[in-house]
């Protein structure tokens, strides 16, 4: 018998077609979900930021028709500073990076007509992205792999995020129950100053 | 537990205070909507902070291990409040290798809880290795405050050489009294056949040999070279340490010192060391399996102790450096005092044989012409150092850190049986 005729046939090959995927799907790690979506949220209000610009009523209009660059180029400074911050995993970059972003919001947005309706909202939406920042640089650390304190972190940062955002809708409304203003309402922005300053002094003179 | 504010809440504080600032300056309410938010936050994490009572203890499975052999250190620790986010950081030093991504780990803490975590660390390098302190730094729900601790811990590792097993090593020219391994050149009892001489009244019958004494007629016997033992003493160098970061000669000396030491007192030979440096140290000869353990406790003590006086052999005690001994020297051949002092040691008439444990691997020249030219002349130096040696007489050999010890010590060998002939 010839040699050949005792090889078994080898299945031929698929050459093309879908191939099944195997196995588990890739493990999405938290700290990447929290950087994708805190860039993300950059990415939005600097996009925001400069659209509304390009509204004639936005205050960066009135530096001329290329106006709208001012706070295209304050967003790109907080995008670059988040992502540098996010990459070294450096919390020291977001602060300076938050606040280029408000920046750029409040030279582009609160004028514009069509974007007006988001201004109250501004302020949730960049401490969520500089929450989400914060958590990422945290989850940098290796061993904290339980999903229960990601849960309670994403649950106290949405009730921050949320108290926060309904306190900054206040000023927008012009909500005043005590019927003051002015000189009055400059002073109650004082008072409030000083007690925050006060409860600051305080926890310093608790930790030691 | 220290309480201390996270750089977030003077970024948020800082954020806030200027946006509602601004808004009161420039009457631009959004400015205060931005900022609001910010401060809040602030608010609400004063509120809820509290620092909790974290206590941590940290246990290891052995203190006692050899290179390349991996140590595991539990860190328990337990806390009277939730900690939703504890690092535990552990600066070690770089004798210690830890597996893993960093030496940073993370922990969640239930109250009441006990948790633990688990470092498996890997010993790259001999040596006493305290554990350094254990940083606690815990944060709270939202990570606006942080507590801080740290922990001591009483751990001490003994990190002992890794020895080379060796066949064969350089001998001693003489032997001592006591048995051992070593063909004495004399004669005496011993299995090894040395010579014939006429029967002299007292010895041993076992040794007529009969064959020539029925040819002669006159009794003859048959004279043995006893097995003896050496005494052998290993000249450690602590003068230089020559390291490009993580290793350096003296690693590989103490190293080969375990290897011989080890080696010797297999032979029955009693064995000493002298570490020769800033701080002279030594452990006088002796045999038996318990000199191998003071040999390797005495080695990894051992370190560079930088001085600038003047020290020759004088200054080691004579009980040290017994007759007849031999003294294998090891040595980056650097420092003057301790190339001086092998000269003096080699007119007294010990037996020497020098190791060279080459620095040229951890002097690499920086890359400009100054420092090629230096580097140069450094070899040029150190050729004549070793054209010294071999000109009185005394064998050197080098011995190129990361290979075996084996053959400098089969080199030397072979250099001192041709001296010996020489002499002979």
């Amino acid at each position: 018998m010839a040699p050949s005729m005792t090889r078994l046939r080898s299945r031929p090959r698929l050459r093309s077609g879908p191939r099944l995927r195997s196995g588990p799907r890739p493990h999405r790690s938290p700290r990447g979900v929290t950087m994708t979506l805190a860039l993300g949220g950059a990415v939005a209000i600097g996009l925001a930021s400069t659209l509304a610009a390009t509204n004639h009523a936005a205050p960066a209009a009135t530096l001329g028709p290329s106006g709208w660059l001012v706070p295209a180029l304050f967003a790109c400074l907080g995008i670059a500073g988040l992502a540098t911050g996010l990459a070294l995993a450096n919390p020291g970059p977001v602060g300076p990076a938050v606040a280029s972003l408000g920046v750029g919001f409040l030279v582009g947005l609160p004028g514009g007509d069509p974007w007006r309706w988001l201004a109250p909202f501004a302020g949730g939406w960049l401490l969520a992205v500089a929450e989400l920042a914060y958590w990422s640089v945290d989850l940098s650390v290796e061993g904290v792999e339980a999903v229960d304190i990601h849960a309670r972190r994403a649950r106290a940062t949405a009730a921050v995020v949320f108290g926060g955002a309904i306190v900054s809708v206040v000023p927008e409304i012009g909500w005043n129950p005590a019927g003051v203003g002015g000189v009055e309402l400059t002073l109650a922005g004082l008072v409030g100053g000083a007690v925050l300053i006060g409860l600051a002094a305080a926890m310093a003179w608790r930790s030691g | 537990m220290t309480l201390s504010a996270s750089p977030k809440v003077g970024a948020y504080a800082a954020l806030g205070s200027v946006a509602v600032l601004a808004a009161i300056a420039f009457g631009y309410p959004e400015a205060a909507a931005v900022g609001m938010p910010f401060l809040i936050a602030v608010l609400i994490g004063l509120a809820f902070a509290r620092p909790p009572r974290v206590v941590a203890n940290v246990a290891v499975d052995r203190d006692r291990l050899l290179e390349g052999e991996t140590v595991r250190a539990t860190v328990t620790v337990e806390t009277d409040a939730s900690v939703p986010w504890l690092r535990l950081a552990w600066p070690l030093p770089v004798s210690l290798d830890v597996e893993g991504r960093s030496d940073v780990r993370g922990v969640t803490l239930a109250a009441g809880a006990v948790t633990t975590v688990e470092s498996v660390m890997t010993a790259t390098r001999w040596g006493v290795v305290r554990l350094p302190e254990l940083l606690l730094r815990g944060y709270d729900e939202l990570g606006f405050f942080r507590f801080e601790s740290a922990v001591e811990p009483d751990v001490l590792l003994r990190v002992y050489p890794r020895a080379e097993t060796l066949r064969r090593a350089v001998t001693a020219a003489e032997t001592q009294a006591f048995g051992g391994n070593e063909l004495s050149r004399g004669s005496g009892d011993g299995t090894e056949f040395a010579d014939i001489r006429p029967y002299l009244a007292g010895d041993r019958l076992r040794r007529i040999n009969w064959r020539l004494s029925t040819r002669t007629g006159s009794l003859h016997i048959n004279e043995m070279h006893p097995d003896r033992n050496t005494d052998v003493v290993i000249f450690l160098d602590l003068f230089t340490d020559v390291r490009d970061g993580r290793e350096g000669t003296l690693d590989y000396a103490v190293r080969a010192a375990a290897s011989l030491a080890e080696y010797y007192l297999g032979r029955r030979d009693r064995v000493g060391v002298i570490g020769f440096g800033g701080v002279l140290r030594w452990l006088l000869p002796a045999m038996g399996s318990r000199q191998i353990y003071r040999i390797v406790d005495s080695l990894i003590d051992s370190e560079v102790v930088v001085t600038h006086a003047w020290r020759g052999v004088e200054f080691i005690p004579a009980r040290i450096l017994p007759p007849k001994s031999l003294i294998v020297a090891l040595t980056p051949l650097i420092d003057g005092r301790a190339v001086d002092s092998l000269v003096d040691l080699r007119a007294r008439g010990f037996d020497l044989v020098v190791v060279e444990v080459m620095a040229e691997p951890f002097a690499v020249p920086a890359d400009h012409e100054a420092a090629r030219l230096a580097h140069r002349l450094w070899e040029l130096d150190r050729r004549a150092t070793r054209f010294r040696y071999r000109s009185l007489g005394i064998p050197i050999v080098q011995w190129q850190p990361g290979e075996s010890l084996a053959r400098p010590m089969e080199e030397a060998r072979e250099i001192g049986r041709q001296s010996r002939w020489l002499r002979a």
